[in-house]
């Protein structure tokens, strides 16, 4: 997403105009914010994830512990790492797109393959893998300075009011929302997400004898045994022992207790919509009144705290179970997918009123929709994928 | 008190080196205006400007069919055209000259010597966009990608496009005031670069033209707010004394009286991977030979993918190794330089161009009314609605600019403007259009009972033996900005004050 605010120069007229593109980016960027979060699917056996380039950067992050593991990474089928040494602490790995022989440019998707060999009694388990623009998770991007406020009578200055811009500049990049999928799973399983929100809502259809938990880092926020379909919970994540913090990763699992079946068909935060937003001018106001002007700090700074510094986005697993299913919301347009089995892929209204749409692949077993074309699909609206090996969504085609 | 009036007049009748032809003049005629005083928001033409000068060719001197002329080798065979050209006129004996035209040389008429007059040429001179007029060019696709990847204000397009390299001006040739708007796709193909330039003023409120020093300057929409020479009178003109007219007429303007504006926008966006070009016809490429083809897309380009082709030789074989396409790329076409290498024609069957478009349409609109968005609705009352539709500006790209314009526009239009013309001025050489003037015809009772201040928006000038003068044409200038003089400054004016916020 690219913000582009407007340049001020003292002894220049201030201009309606020239506020007005601020708001549109400020508000944008709050806008953003409140996008849903990416969802990791971890898992401890060999596996591949798909992405579609934006960053330069890979973070790939696994445990190996026990008596022997070799740990390999593989990005569009080229080995990047062979770690034969335990990572019973973690590792991330960090991978410079740019550097990969056979990669993807930006804007082409790929593949990061995890592989765990010569495995004697250990416990392997990828515990992350995203993309960002810092060669390491540990780099900032850049210092975030809070826009400048005014009292009542200031004089603004052509310098003061461009850090409005600064700061939106600054936001601009890291407010590109990561593709938010959820790839339902019928047994235990953990994802990693990044807290943007209060509440992290979770849904799942539990049948007898149904006894399933769900534990936020560890911490256990519910144990349920009641069935449904489905059975939604939602947790205060600011009420956690241990939780995160907004803008930090944090594990959910799904662990299913009992021989019960079930499936985890929702991961979701949600919160309260801000209520200040930035405000439109028009020519001839008198001008202005700093409670006004001031709102640009108010909004920026809020959705500086949820976005942090550094853009990412998590990889999506790929081919991990035969008829797999995803729960997405299209807050982006065009919908990717890969299918390469007999069965075509489908998209479903998870209400079961309106017909599903079949999904057509090319020759290589990759498609894509524009999600504008499902008349009954709204903005934000939930929909369900059948079939599909892995999918992605994107505001590109 | 006496006004000495001097002159200095400079040809480069080599195209570079200016050459003093002060003793020659007989007289100079100029007339500067606007292209209408408003329609820059409209049409973007920002002024022409035109001079007439008069030469005593007695000596043969300016005769391009004299081939005993000094000149001879620069101006015959059509040589004076578009040579540079440049008028200073001094009104205090030489101690200040000011410069009141620089431009090129159309081609000249020549009068030869009769028993009553002495030989002339009249030589007729245009300002320097003229230089631009009829230049065409087309934006590369690098370039446009670039600015689409990093959008810029109008000023930077504007500065882009005139010095693009082949063009011959650099950044010391313009004089641009800083741009209000960021245009997300600016693109020309094959299109005139000065209409070019008009249009991208006219869609940011500004005007665009070649000076009277020869700069190519970009006003934008605040500079008659932000200039002093605009907003600080610069001379009183009355009906007696050194700044005096002989002659005063006014008019109310209803040619430019709306009280509903509508401005057209164009969004656009980058669309998907598609077919942007595709031959409808088969090109035949000679052994041995090259051919070029001009492949006009539909839309712009924002990337090229890739460019596919297939040729066969008349028997039906597959040719294609021996073709070898070289595009250049531009926004909206490409160039394609189709070789053949082999030793067979080559009939291409599949020439294509993939790439994403850049896809939108003037689908959005804004409308302002005096009702809802002025403040003389009443005067419309009870007479007939006029309505003023803005339309087929690529450059208004976005909702928020239709918005502004339409604003501003009808902020302009929804009150008769009052024009003014001073005959018979004495001639200031400083003047220029733009300037705040004050009227003052009070001296003389029953017409104007106060003083006023007004925009010059036209200048008709006269240089000759009996000394320089000049018909202001000038609008009141109140009408031209709802808030004159009290638009808020960044960096002088303070919250809470009552200074407004521009458009």
């Amino acid at each position: 997403m690219t913000l582009s605010p407007p340049t001020f120069a003292t002894g220049a007229l201030l201009s309606a105009y020239a506020l007005n593109t601020l708001t549109e980016c400020a508000n944008t960027i709050q806008g953003a914010s409140i996008a849903p979060t990416g969802i990791f699917y971890r898992t401890g056996n060999n596996n591949t994830w798909w992405m579609r380039r934006k960053w330069q950067y890979l973070h790939v992050s696994y445990v190996t512990s026990g008596d022997a593991a070799t740990t390999k990474i593989f990005v569009n089928g080229t080995q990047v790492l062979s770690d034969e040494t335990l990572r019973p602490s973690g590792r991330t790995y960090d991978i410079d797109l740019s550097l990969v022989s056979g990669g993807a440019a930006v804007g082409e998707f790929y593949t990061i393959e995890v592989r765990y060999t010569d495995v004697d009694n250990a416990s392997t388990v990828t515990t992350n893998i995203y993309e960002s623009n810092q060669s390491s998770p540990l780099l900032n991007n850049g210092t975030y300075v809070s826009p400048s406020t005014w009292t009542a009578t200031a004089t603004p200055t052509a310098a003061q009011l461009n850090t409005i811009g600064t700061a939106i500049s600054y936001l601009s990049d890291v407010c590109t929302s990561p593709a938010a999928v959820l790839y339902r799973v019928t047994e235990s399983s953990t994802f990693m997400l990044r807290r943007r929100q209060l509440y992290l809502n979770v849904s799942y259809n539990a049948y007898a004898p149904a006894s399933f938990r769900i534990l936020v880092n560890g911490t256990s926020v519910s144990n349920l045994t009641t069935t449904g379909e489905p059975v939604n919970v939602q947790i205060d994540l600011s009420g956690v022992s241990g939780g995160p913090a907004v803008g930090d990763f944090y594990t959910v699992e799904w662990r299913k207790q009992d021989s019960g079946a079930g499936m985890l068909i929702d991961l979701y935060e949600s919160g309260s919509t801000p209520t200040t937003y930035a405000p439109t001018w028009t020519h001839g106001e008198t001008l202005p009144n700093a409670t006004k002007l001031n709102t640009y700090d108010t909004v920026l700074d809020a959705a500086y705290t949820v976005l942090n510094t550094v853009p990412w986005q998590h990889a999506i697993t790929f081919d991990t179970v035969d008829h797999p299913q995803w729960t997405v919301r299209k807050t982006k347009r065009y919908l990717h997918y890969i299918r390469a089995g007999a069965t075509s892929a489908t998209l479903k209204d998870p209400a079961g009123v309106y017909d599903d749409t079949s999904l057509s692949t090319d020759s290589d077993g990759y498609g894509s929709l524009d999600l504008d074309g499902v008349d009954w699909l709204a903005p934000g609206g939930t929909f369900v994928l059948h079939e599909c090996d892995t999918v992605w969504i994107d505001d590109e085609a | 008190m006496t006004i000495s009036v001097r002159h200095r007049l400079y040809v480069a009748w080599d195209g570079t080196n200016y050459t003093e032809e002060t003793n020659y003049l007989i007289s100079a005629q100029g007339d500067v205006r606007y292209v209408t005083p408003y329609s820059s928001l409209v049409s973007g033409a920002g002024i022409t400007d035109q001079m007439v000068i008069t030469l005593d060719n007695s000596t043969g001197r300016f005769s391009p069919l004299n081939t005993s002329g000094a000149l001879y080798d620069d101006i015959s065979s059509g040589g004076m055209y578009m040579r540079p050209v440049r008028l200073d006129v001094s009104i205090n004996g030489g101690t200040n000259y000011y410069r009141v035209f620089t431009g090129v040389l159309k081609l000249p008429g020549a009068q030869s010597p009769t028993w009553q007059e002495t030989s002339v040429v009249t030589l007729d001179a245009r300002s320097r966009d003229e230089l631009l007029l009829n230049k065409r060019q087309s934006t590369t696709q690098d370039v446009f990608a670039g600015d689409v990847n990093q959008p810029d204000t109008e000023d930077e397009i504007i500065g882009n496009y005139i010095t693009e390299v082949g063009n011959g001006f650099t950044f010391d040739d313009l004089d641009l005031d800083a741009g209000l708007v960021q245009i997300p796709f600016p693109w020309m193909d094959d299109e005139s670069l000065l209409e070019e330039m008009w249009l991208i003023a006219a869609a940011c409120g500004g005007r665009f033209y070649a000076a009277y020093d020869g700069a190519f300057r970009y006003e934008n929409m605040a500079a008659w707010q932000v200039e002093t020479r605009s907003t600080t009178s610069q001379q009183t003109y009355s009906t007696t004394g050194e700044s005096s007219f002989q002659r005063l007429e006014f008019r109310y303007d209803d040619t430019d009286l709306y009280n509903e504006v509508t401005v057209e926008a164009a969004p656009r966006t980058i669309g998907a991977v598609d077919v942007i070009w595709e031959s409808e016809s088969i090109t035949t490429v000679q052994p041995g030979q090259t051919q070029t083809v001009t492949a006009k897309f539909d839309a712009p380009a924002y990337s090229i993918t890739s460019l596919d082709k297939a040729a066969r030789d008349a028997g039906g074989n597959n040719v294609t190794a021996s073709v070898t396409v070289t595009p250049t790329y531009y926004a909206q076409r490409a160039t394609l330089a189709i070789a053949n290498t082999g030793t067979q024609t080559a009939y291409l069957t599949k020439l294509r161009i993939l790439g994403k478009p850049v896809i939108g349409a003037p689908d959005q609109e804004s409308t302002k009314t005096s009702a809802t968005h002025g403040a003389n609705s009443a005067y419309f009352s009870g007479r007939i609605n006029r309505s003023r539709r803005v339309s087929g500006n690529p450059y208004v790209q976005t909702v928020q600019q239709a918005e502004m314009l339409a604003q501003r526009i009808l902020d302009l239009s929804e009150y008769p403007r009052l024009q003014f013309v001073l005959m018979g001025c004495t001639g200031n050489p400083e003047r220029r259009l733009g300037d705040r003037i004050t009227i003052d015809h009070t001296g003389i009772a029953g017409f104007i009972t106060s003083t006023l201040d007004a925009y010059v928006i036209g200048l008709r000038w006269n240089l000759d033996n009996q000394g320089f003068t000049q018909d202001l044409e000038s609008v009141q200038a109140s009408s031209v900005f709802k808030h004159d003089n009290n638009y808020f400054i960044i960096g002088t004016h303070a919250l809470g004050s009552t200074r407004k916020l521009f458009y």
